[in-house]
């Protein structure tokens, strides 16, 4: 049947789409800045409706201010993205030049969630994955629903090491 | 503890670390104290009026003093503090949303500080007062309820005058038929003019305005003279 085939299709791509999840930090965490933001628009909106002298030097500045948080906060955010592959979780650093670790799942040890108190409250979070071969770990900072993201990672481990211990077996 | 082993920091990170996030925060409040302090206490901190009149204030400037006739003024623009002696006053005094009678002493002394607008005057009258100011000071009386706030102030009619003082004034050309003195420096060169129009440039400082003689006292950038011969001071 020709509908159970694109549907058979559908399935495919969004089991194929989860294998390959990219995942980007999230811009709650510059909610403190944006805050600043709306903070000094509302100061100066103040300053207009009672009619009082706006100074031009403090409006240059809130104008640089602005630009300036804007600006790097999507630098930031875009210099950080992780990816969730069929075999191995992928951490990228960087724009103009690169910083690509492949992390097998094979090698993972341990997934810690870590929350602060602005975090929780936000409903994001920092994983950190452990490795068999060394002391240390890699952080993914700032993601939404952390708890979410480590239960796909130790999902997709498990799924590759079962198919890795059937072959063994057989 | 667990310790990152990705240690690696992008061009992002590096741009919106620490450092960047306290200056960003210090930026933040230098932006609300500006705003606070010029919205509340004063308003011409670090205008662009005050860096202009001070950028004419240069070394090569001409310190000048003079003994004058009046001639007819028509200012728009910002004055630092103007002071004025009524006389035989008739109409009103207008100051935001409250209007002052000034036609119940023949006399009043008006004081307007930060004035930004039209002032015309001439050598009896003043024509025009219309603009805003921070503070108004009427007979003694501080009339502005709010201090920093610039709000509207206007004299209904033509009001005569005993004395004028203008503080805190840039004019970058006046231009007349001066008579009188013009005194240079300390006293030690002084230019009587005749009716010879005469131009100051880039005028900084206060002009007083009494028994029909205007005293600009201040700093020009040239005085230029033509009547017969021409004469520049520079």
């Amino acid at each position: 049947m020709p509908t159970k085939k694109i549907i058979g299709n559908k399935k495919k791509k969004e089991k194929k789409k989860l294998n390959h999840l990219k995942i980007k930090s999230t811009r709650k965490v510059y909610i403190p800045f944006y805050f600043m933001i709306i903070i000094i628009l509302g100061f100066i909106f103040f300053i207009k409706i009672t009619g009082r002298e706006l100074n031009k030097t403090a409006l240059i500045l809130m104008i640089v201010f602005i630009v300036l948080i804007l600006k790097l906060t999507e630098i930031h955010r875009f210099s950080n993205s992780y990816e969730i592959g069929d075999s191995s979780l992928i951490c990228s650093k960087g724009i103009l030049t690169k910083n690509i670790k492949r992390i097998d799942y094979f090698a993972i040890s341990d997934i810690n969630v870590h929350q602060g108190l602005l975090q929780r409250l936000l409903g994001f979070g920092d994983v950190i994955v452990s490795l068999f071969s060394f002391d240390e770990a890699t952080k993914i900072k700032n993601i939404n629903n952390p708890e979410e993201l480590a239960l796909k990672i130790e999902k997709a481990a498990i799924a590759l090491r079962g198919i890795k211990n059937d072959k063994i077996i057989s | 503890m667990i310790k990152s082993s990705h240690e690696f920091k992008s061009y992002g990170e590096r741009m919106f670390g620490a450092k960047m996030k306290i200056l960003l925060i210090l930026l933040f409040f230098v932006i609300i104290g500006l705003l606070f302090y010029t919205a509340f206490y004063n308003t011409s901190f670090l205008s662009g009026d005050i860096i202009k009149i001070s950028y004419k204030n240069t070394p090569s400037s001409i310190a000048i003093n003079t003994k004058l006739n009046i001639p007819e003024f028509n200012l728009k623009q910002e004055i630092g503090k103007i002071e004025i002696n009524l006389i035989g006053s008739k109409g009103e005094l207008i100051f935001g949303d409250e209007a002052f009678s000034l036609s119940k002493m023949n006399q009043h002394y008006l004081v307007l500080e930060n004035f930004k607008g039209n002032f015309f005057f001439n050598d009896d009258k003043i024509l025009v007062l219309d603009g805003k100011a921070n503070k108004v000071i009427l007979d003694g009386f501080d009339v502005s309820s709010e201090i920093g706030r610039r709000r509207e102030v206007k004299l209904t009619q033509q009001v005569s005058y005993s004395s004028l003082n203008l503080n805190n004034l840039f004019l970058d050309k006046l231009s007349y038929p001066c008579s009188g003195k013009i005194i240079f420096g300390a006293e030690k060169s002084v230019l009587n003019t005749e009716n010879y129009k005469t131009l100051f440039n880039d005028f900084n400082g206060s002009i007083k305005i009494h028994n029909n003689e205007m005293n600009l006292n201040g700093n020009v950038e040239s005085i230029k003279i033509s009547g017969e011969e021409s004469i520049l001071v520079k």
